[in-house]
């Protein structure tokens, strides 16, 4: 009913105001948006207010869509047929187009943080652990964990939270998804304010960019901040450094390739404005800053804005074209000489995805999937199915576009680079899922071509609209569905982060061992289902054990306490749940477990809650606990060549800056002029070939 | 527009306040809030004046990214080099502001001094979000 009647209000504003004179606002379109208005606030009422009676722990396999009510559903269908409701008008309304984005963002990316009582997921927390280490030792703990050799997140959120003296980061970690969705949005808009769309597409884009992001990357975690400052990345350059065809007679360069007999295309982006030398300076230095950050905060973002930023300079739509030189530079070197403690002696592994593309693949597709035929693996099938849906959908807008005689060169590089990283890193798995995040800015915006092809605003595009508004029901119900489907695993409860308090007093120093069941022992060591890492980074070790056929059988945790002195067994309902939905364990299984456990003579209980249970044994075994190693201190490493490498690095980082101003100034020299400043540029292959050099030389002599 | 250069005068006095109690060491009340206010504005607020010629949307977000440029440099410095202080990184971000601050001021009155005499010949043309504004 609801569909029926904004599409109604849609329809009639359209023939209303094509029928009154042009430049007076005709009545009916305010009765148009005031009735769209109204059905934004029933669709926000129908989706929020049930959400008061969820219970949580009613979710079965298929994650937080399993206890979400009627009429939230129902709401979620109202808010997103109202946007392209409000794109159906004839002109556009900014403000109330945004307002139906920010809380579309609230509603999908806000929706599991409003009904948990914690932040999620469990890797959230392990961050938050960095952070705890790093404020309070004032150092990273460079053989802990690989992350610490990228802690620029870690540090940025404990500098600016200790200096304002907040001690609880909770709530900051909890809202990070919605912060860092908007974050993503203003990065987005400098991107869409560069390409030559109508205001519908460019409004498509940036609402299917909130919808079609179920990989949830987005929480508090250095690669969700480095997603936005790589969108910033590339709006600064697409806003300030794209070739101006006002300047150039011929517009574009179109390459050197024979020109097809046919009309010329129009290049799908234009620049906008006309900015001066001394603010372009401007923004390189800020884009140079976000690089750099962006290199210390996260291992591959940089790798994909080096690719991206080369296929723009490659297609002719960045006028920086030292830049993919500087970035390359600046993250190898990082590599080589901030995070020696993650490859040393791991030469390897390190290189492990390149050439074995295919492997990498496989692993981190078919290696994603539960067993087949539960709930879970149906939510995983579906999250590659829309994944598949998304590029296919992006290839017809682009093909669509071609017809209009659009040539978005940008567009195909945001949609294309991003493959590459798959042949670099398989990162632990995850690389598909990876590539999806950063295929998602250049596909979003050719799937809103689709429907929006031209340059200019069609009067009357209710079919347009109207086919916009079912790939978008699609879309959102797809992303209800998919993006909490781990919920029952992923949702952090309280009592289990009270377990990993009640172990710390119960130890107050030396290393605590905790052991813990998965259902399937890999060949890597790996972590429970758990907030594991929330506090005191350096003090856990982690035993795994493969759970028995049957949960009465504990006599391998038995031994496996004897051990060591200062171990706990730890069994979380979400490390329950991963077992049972991820291989199959019956969902008796935890509770006949704790029971077996709460009635051995041998184990006293340290904490029973409803959320998770931690025994250990009623007489440990002599002496007291392990005590924990120092600290290895940060440290580059020095081989014969590094003072050799830092220093021409520095210098070569430098030169190539400074040619890149001069660029923007104009002023690099051309064959003949200024021998001083070409000299200039000769020297930078020598420094660059010797940078490559000790890179290489680092590797070789501190990797083996 | 007064509303907009009184709140942003608010602002840095405000911001200012905090990075000041926070460098000398004062625990005052709201001491935390104020620096906090400081180290996300400072460093946006400095930038201002370096891009004059954008709509304000679009120079909010470009300043916004010096907001995480200044205050992540400064973390992770003190953190590479064993300096680990936030009361001293926030005197960090002070001085760094004041120096962007004062190359926008000089950038924005060298750009005065030359668009002065082309201002009478042609009016300064202002860069219009016109995809967000067009009807």
């Amino acid at each position: 009913m609801v569909l029926l009647h904004t599409g109604k209000t849609a329809d009639d504003t359209q023939v209303l105001s094509a029928a009154a004179p042009p430049k007076r606002r005709p009545p009916s379109g305010n009765r148009a948006v005031l009735a769209l208005t109204a059905c934004f606030v029933a669709g926000l009422a129908l989706y929020w207010v049930p959400l008061r009676w969820v219970r949580l722990d009613a979710m079965n396999g298929y994650g937080l869509i399993s206890v979400l009510p009627v009429a939230t559903l129902i709401g979620a269908a109202v808010l997103v047929l109202t946007f392209f409701g409000t794109l159906a008008l004839n002109r556009q309304r900014p403000l109330l187009l945004g307002v139906q984005l920010v809380a579309l963002v609230v509603a999908l990316h806000g929706l599991a943080p409003a009904l948990e009582e914690l932040a999620r997921p469990p890797t959230a927390w392990q961050h938050l652990g960095f952070v705890e280490y790093i404020t309070r030792t004032g150092e990273p703990h460079v053989t802990l964990d690989a992350r610490y050799s990228w802690p620029a997140f870690f540090a940025l959120i404990g500098f600016i939270t200790r200096a304002a003296g907040i001690e609880n980061i909770e709530p900051l970690m909890h809202w990070a998804p919605v912060g860092l969705e908007l974050l993503y949005l203003a990065g987005y808009y400098l991107i869409l304010r560069a390409m030559w769309a109508n205001w519908r597409a460019k409004w498509t884009a940036a609402w299917l960019l909130v919808t079609t992001n179920w990989v949830g990357q987005d929480y508090f975690a250095p690669q969700g901040f480095a997603y936005a400052l790589y969108l910033l990345l590339l709006g600064l350059l697409l806003n300030w450094f794209l070739p101006d065809p006002r300047r150039r007679p011929g517009g574009f360069r179109r390459g050197r390739l024979p020109r097809w007999p046919v009309r010329p295309l129009t290049p799908g982006e234009r620049p906008v404005g006309r900015p001066g030398a001394g603010e372009r300076t401007a923004v390189f230095a800020i884009a140079l800053g976000l690089v750099l950050v962006t290199v210390a905060a996260h291992q591959l973002t940089p790798f994909l804005m080096l690719f991206a930023v080369t296929a723009l300079v490659l297609a002719g739509r960045c006028t920086l074209r030292g830049l993919p030189i500087l970035i390359g530079v600046i993250a190898a070197a990082w590599v080589s000489y901030m995070t020696r403690a993650y490859w040393e002696g791991q030469k390897d592994s390190l290189f492990s995805g390149i050439g074995n593309l295919l492997a990498t693949l496989r692993e981190s597709v078919s290696g994603r999937i539960a067993e087949s035929g539960t709930e879970l693996a149906k939510v995983q099938q579906t999250r590659i199915l829309i994944a598949v849906a998304v590029v296919l959908l992006a290839l017809a807008g682009l093909y669509r576009r071609r017809r209009w005689r659009f040539d978005d060169r940008v567009a195909m590089a945001l949609l294309a680079t991003p493959f590459l990283a798959i042949a670099l890193q398989n990162y632990g798995g995850e690389i598909t899922l990876r590539v999806y995040f950063f295929i998602l800015p250049g596909a979003c915006l050719l799937i809103a071509y689709l429907f929006f092809p031209t340059a200019f605003t069609v009067a009357r595009p209710i079919r347009a609209v109207s086919a916009a508004a079912v790939c978008g029901l699609l879309i959102a119900a797809s992303f209800l569905f998919v993006r909490f489907g781990n919920e029952n695993f992923e949702r952090i409860r309280p009592g289990e982060v009270q377990a990993f308090h009640a172990m710390l007093r119960h130890a107050p120093s030396g290393r605590i061992n905790v052991v813990w069941q998965t259902g399937r022992k890999g060949p890597m060591g790996a972590f429970p289902q758990a907030p594991w890492g929330l506090t005191a980074q350096e003090r856990w070790d982690y035993t795994e054990l493969q759970a028995p056929p049957k949960p009465e059988d504990i006599s391998a945790i038995v031994a496996a306490l004897k051990k060591q002195p200062g171990s706990f067994f730890l069994t979380t309902r979400s490390n329950e749940a991963y077992n049972r939905y991820s291989f199959g364990q019956s969902p008796d299984y935890g509770a006949r477990l704790v029971k077996a456990l709460a009635s051995s003579p041998e184990l006293k209980p340290i904490l029973r809650h409803r959320d998770a249970d931690v025994f250990a044994l009623r007489t440990p075994p002599a002496g007291s606990p392990p005590p924990v190693p120092k600290p290895v201190p940060f440290d580059i490493g020095t081989t014969t060549w590094t003072r050799v490498g830092l220093l021409s690095t520095l210098l070569l980082v430098l030169l190539l800056s400074v040619r890149e101003i001069a660029r923007i100034h104009g002023r690099l020299p051309k064959y003949g002029q200024n021998p001083v400043l070409r000299g200039f540029g000769y020297a930078t292959w020598p420094l660059l070939a010797l940078s490559i050099f000790v890179i290489f030389e680092r590797f070789h002599t501190l990797g083996s | 527009m007064p509303v907009v250069r009184i709140a942003l005068t608010a602002l840095t006095i405000a911001g200012l306040t905090g990075a000041a109690l926070t460098t000398v060491g004062v625990s005052a009340p709201y001491a935390g809030w104020l620096t906090l206010l400081f180290l996300l504005t400072a460093p946006a607020l400095a930038a201002w004046p370096l891009l004059p010629s954008l709509a304000a949307p679009t120079r909010a977000i470009v300043s916004l990214s010096m907001t995480f440029i200044v205050n992540t440099t400064v973390a992770q410095l003190m953190l590479s080099l064993g300096l680990w202080s936030p009361r001293r990184g926030v005197t960090a971000v002070l001085i760094i502001c004041l120096l962007v601050a004062s190359i926008g001021l000089l950038f924005a009155r060298r750009t005065a001094r030359r668009a002065a005499p082309a201002r009478s010949a042609a009016p300064a043309r202002s860069d219009r979000e016109d995809w967000l504004f067009e009807r």
